[in-house]
């Protein structure tokens, strides 16, 4: 029976492990491949992990192909700005979905869960005409503004209601009795006490922005004000970038987010559990 | 929330704070900025570097600032010109967009301007120019430079071969013959590594091979010329190449060493390529010894001109600024610059050669294919009518599908897509 | 005096209330629902962006089923969902299950199979581009070590391309509904499965009994979200193969965009965005009106 049960974990960890190195293998190939020389890359077995001779010159060169320091700022720049702008927006109306009596309350939340149901692409060319109108193309203002209004938005309210409903009335109650206004309570009461929950919904919104691609795409031209997977497309077609330079900018783009993947993984992990609604 | 957390989260916004003022500093301006837009990249491409350090010696007043976009140039320039917002004050365009954008108001009509202010120079530029540059008779932009193709030659990898590099006379059967002979399985695996010869399937790839045949890809008027028995018969020899003696890589071949096309040959795994001028500055900076030969005979002897411009976006803030710069670049300054920095062969004829044809014997085939070059042919719907031909052409050039076929196919639409009807 | 004073406190709390929430409203407003009604009018006109735009009626509706490229990318779009979403499913819930033992290092495998989901397709897209190759690639590598003898020439192929990409989403999208049925397993009682042993179940039994019809809510969800996801395949196809080879990777979204952003045909790319819309919208009704159904007969 021990002896089975012994097999029977070491059956598991073959899978666990198999599974495992293909899961992880695109990501090691990718590092691996950006320390190659191009020789190596084109001429040698492609089994072959270890660079040899391993060289950073690929990097050197993807940094100075395009203003790749740039991408990774503005992306840097889109994934903290729209994140904090949207809850700060989100958390303010579910406090009122939450705690407040107005009329018609229900109506809007419901219209506003419809939101949610809405596939992205029917809204893109409309958003781009009236961007366009707006005279933001090409600005930053056209890369943060529209992504703050979508799904995501309302996906957050939803998420924040839920959570400060959990909230126990009597901690507000008592500040409001002491002359403290309803704009007090949500800031010193109420946001104080949502921190884990702000936290998952910012990591959510952080992983978004930086790997969005289609809207940026089709807003941004100019190089200094590309978002880094939108640059990242640019180097793959630029005359003086082959496959060496590309896994060097591939690579780069990709550390940030496994670094704060590793950091706040407890995050993402309840950001997953609770957006299992979300429809994102 | 933990501290690490909140330090974390700190350090994220002084970033972003000193990043908002590296962008406010860099937009604090100078001089008068004049934006010149490109697919080139401006950081590296000699030709624009002293082409704004000319431009600036020549005008103290203003200073050049490039701007570029990488791929898909001419669909994200449209679409920015519809945008309105924040236009560059010229750009570059490409002989085949200027009917389209023109047509659709995109490009500035800057006859007036050639009229007024460039009448006398005019007679020093090649006839081919004004009959590239005219959209319903008038001046839509200015000459960049001239592409006339010719082929280059690995000649290490010829040498390795033991393969001779032919005379300026050949013809289609020893193009064909040397590409099959430069075809190799270097690794033993039973699959090609190394090709004789590469082409981007893109109309200006290959419309020459259509129109030394007596054929051709379609007319100005917009008329489709690929169902012409002598096309169907060009591009069925391109096909073979492809597909029978597979002497020219797939585009996932070629992809392996990056997107250009010259990739595959600056990798040195093709050992012909079809190019212009500017490919020898990309052929230097790779380090290739290379030799250059006429593009092979055909039935009769043709090579497709490309005439690539600058022009001024409609909606640009000061078109009297715009055409400073239009008129710079068709000046002798600028089209000797575009020479001796291999860019492309100058539209004047004014501009001094001796010195391009002294730096290399073999560059008299660049001055010699002026001769017999033809324009690329540019109907306003053409990018409809090539993105239905490389539609249906895609199968064909991978031999899942027959010539016969595929120009069927496209004949079968030609007439509509060309009128516009869709 | 006193209803004055009531009236102004009871303006002054309405004031506060929407301002709370009004900041959402007018932008939600303007760049959904508002973008919602002006996408509509667009699909029935002719648009290029640079001239104005003409009313056409229900041409581009009819048009789009008469597109022969539209057609197959709605083909191509059904092939992915048959190949995605079934194995996806199977996958997630597979992984979960080994996940959810209590082993050492467990956590590092969650982690590693959750990892492909937060990486950006674009990106991992590149290095997939790569593994792909039929050529120097990694995966026909391996397959001739294994005794392969004919190799797929992958993303070249038009019998292959479809497939190549559809193993790209799975590994990519698989560890996130993972993840969610991490959450629905520890949702299961664990007496339920003591008193199944009691009884005598075998493993499999308690799998098949126990676990999975445990699971379905979880199931529904994630069939539901994968589906939409395998609708909305964009950059993958934007990076690997652009639609090639012959339009066999085309898909709707890739067809859209090259429509509305290449072609300047925004009034036709509406449509089309539309009839996608509809095509998932009843999709969903579809699989809620089967769950209730499936709920009243007691399952």
């Amino acid at each position: 029976m021990k002896r089975k049960k012994r097999l029977h974990i070491a059956a598991l960890y073959t899978i666990l492990v198999s599974v495992a190195l293909i899961m992880i293998f695109p990501f090691v190939w990718s590092v691996t491949a950006s320390l190659k020389t191009r020789s190596q890359i084109y001429s040698g077995n492609p089994l072959d992990l270890i660079p040899d001779p391993a060289t950073l010159n690929n990097y050197r060169k993807a940094l100075s192909v395009l203003p790749f320091h740039r991408f990774l700022l503005n992306s840097l720049v889109l994934a903290t700005t729209v994140p904090v702008i949207s809850i700060t927006l989100a958390s303010m109306a579910a406090y009122s979905f939450a705690r407040l009596q107005f009329k018609g309350r229900d109506l809007i939340f419901m219209l506003l869960l419809g939101v949610m149901m809405l596939p992205g692409h029917v809204t893109l060319i409309p958003r781009y005409a009236l961007v366009r109108k707006l005279g933001w193309i090409n600005r930053y203002t056209a890369l943060i503004i529209p992504p703050i209004f979508s799904a995501s938005l309302v996906f957050n309210i939803f998420f924040m209601r839920q959570h400060f409903l959990s909230i126990p009335r009597e901690l507000e109650e008592a500040a409001l009795i002491d002359g403290c206004s309803r704009w007090g309570v949500w800031r010193n009461i109420i946001m104080p006490n949502s921190k884990p929950a702000i936290a998952t919904i910012a990591i959510i919104g952080f992983k978004t922005e930086w790997n969005s691609f289609l809207w940026p795409n089709v807003v941004i031209n100019d190089f200094l004000k590309m978002p880094i997977q939108v640059g990242l497309t640019y180097l793959q077609t630029n005359v003086q970038s082959s496959w060496d330079i590309l896994m060097a900018a591939t690579t780069l783009s990709i550390i940030p987010l496994i670094v704060i993947f590793v950091c706040f993984q407890r995050y993402f992990m309840a950001g997953i559990l609770t957006s299992g609604l979300g429809g994102r | 929330m933990r501290p690490s957390i909140r330090r974390t989260l700190l350090l994220v916004v002084i970033f972003t704070l000193a990043m908002s003022m590296c962008v406010a500093l860099e937009a604090a301006a100078k001089k008068t900025k004049v934006q010149v837009i490109s697919w080139w990249d401006f950081t590296t491409s000699q030709p624009l570097i002293q082409l704004k350090t000319e431009f600036e010696k020549l005008n103290p007043d203003l200073e050049l600032e490039y701007l570029q976009i990488g791929s898909k140039y001419a669909d994200k320039m449209l679409v920015m010109i519809a945008g309105g917002a924040d236009l560059p004050d010229a750009m570059m365009i490409a002989m085949d967009k200027i009917p389209i954008f023109a047509n659709k108001g995109a490009i500035m009509n800057i006859d007036r301007y050639v009229k007024e202010d460039y009448k006398d120079e005019m007679a020093q530029v090649y006839p081919v120019v004004s009959d590239a540059l005219t959209y319903n008779g008038e001046f839509y932009a200015m000459p960049r430079d001239i592409t006339s193709k010719v082929m280059f030659f690995n000649r290490t990898l010829f040498e390795k071969a033991g393969v001779a590099i032919p005379d300026a006379d050949w013809t289609w059967d020893d193009f064909k013959a040397i590409a099959k002979k430069m075809t190799k399985d270097l690794d033993g695996d039973g699959h090609a590594d190394q090709w004789g010869f590469y082409f981007r399937k893109y109309m200006d790839a290959f419309t020459d091979f259509l129109m030394q045949n007596n054929g051709g890809l379609c007319t100005v008027e917009g008329k489709s010329l690929l169902g012409m028995p002598e096309s169907i018969e060009a591009v069925k020899f391109l096909q073979e190449m492809c597909v029978v003696d597979k002497s020219v890589p797939t585009e996932t071949q070629a992809m392996q060493f990056g997107r250009p096309q010259s990739a595959p040959f600056v990798a040195g795994r093709v050992a012909m390529l079809m190019g212009g001028l500017s490919t020898t500055v990309e052929l230097q900076n790779a380090d290739i010894d290379y030799v250059i030969r006429p593009l092979p005979k055909g039935k009769s002897r043709v090579n497709v001109a490309f005439v690539n411009a600058w022009a001024i976006p409609a909606g640009a803030k000061n078109p009297d600024l715009s055409w400073r710069a239009l008129k710079f670049f068709a000046s002798k300054e600028a089209q000797q610059i575009v020479l001796n920095t291999g860019m492309g062969l100058p539209s004047r004829k004014d501009v001094d050669t001796a010195g391009f044809l002294k730096a290399r014997p073999d560059h008299k085939y660049f001055i010699e294919a002026l001769d017999y070059s033809k324009p690329f042919p540019s109907p306003v719907y053409g990018v409809d009518f090539f993105a239905l031909v490389e539609k249906e052409f895609d199968l064909m050039w991978l031999g899942e599908r027959s010539v016969d076929d595929a120009i069927a196919a496209v004949e079968k639409e030609a007439a509509d897509v060309l009128a516009g009807k869709f | 005096m006193q209803r004055l004073g009531g009236s102004a406190r009871q303006v002054r709390q309405t004031l506060t209330t929407w301002s709370f929430i009004l900041p959402s409203l007018i932008g939600l407003g303007i760049f959904v629902y508002g973008s919602l009604v002006y996408s509509l009018y667009i699909s029935f006109t002719s648009w290029d962006l640079l001239t104005p735009a003409r009313w056409i009626g229900f041409a581009n509706y009819a048009r789009a089923f008469r597109d022969e490229s539209f057609i197959q990318c709605l083909y191509n779009t059904v092939y992915f969902v048959v190949a995605i979403v079934p194995l996806g499913i199977v996958f997630a819930m597979a992984m979960a299950m080994v996940l959810n033992k209590q082993l050492p290092g467990i956590g590092f495998f969650r982690a590693a199979y959750y990892v492909p989901s937060i990486t950006s397709t674009i990106a991992i897209g590149m290095v997939w581009l790569w593994i792909f190759n039929p050529d120097q690639g990694v995966l026909n590598a391996i397959l001739k070590l294994v005794g392969v003898s004919n190799l797929p020439r992958w993303l070249e192929s038009r019998v292959w391309a479809k497939p190549a990409l559809s193993i790209m989403r799975l590994w990519q999208v698989s560890g996130y509904y993972m993840i969610m049925y991490l959450a629905g397993l520890q949702n299961i009682p664990n007496e339920l499965y003591e008193a199944a042993e009691i009884d005598g179940a075998t493993g499999w039994q308690k799998t098949r009994y126990i676990t999975v019809p445990l699971l379905s809510n979880t199931t529904f969800f994630a069939t539901i979200m994968l589906i939409i996801e395998v609708f909305n395949l964009f950059e993958a196809v934007y990076v690997m193969t652009e639609g090639r080879p012959g339009g066999s990777t085309n898909t709707i979204l890739y067809y859209i965009y090259a429509q509305a952003f290449q072609r300047y045909r925004m009034g036709y790319a509406s449509a089309m965005a539309w009839v996608l819309f509809v095509i998932l919208f009843v999709i969903t009704l579809v699989q809620f009106a089967a769950r209730r159904r499936k709920e009243e007969i007691g399952f």
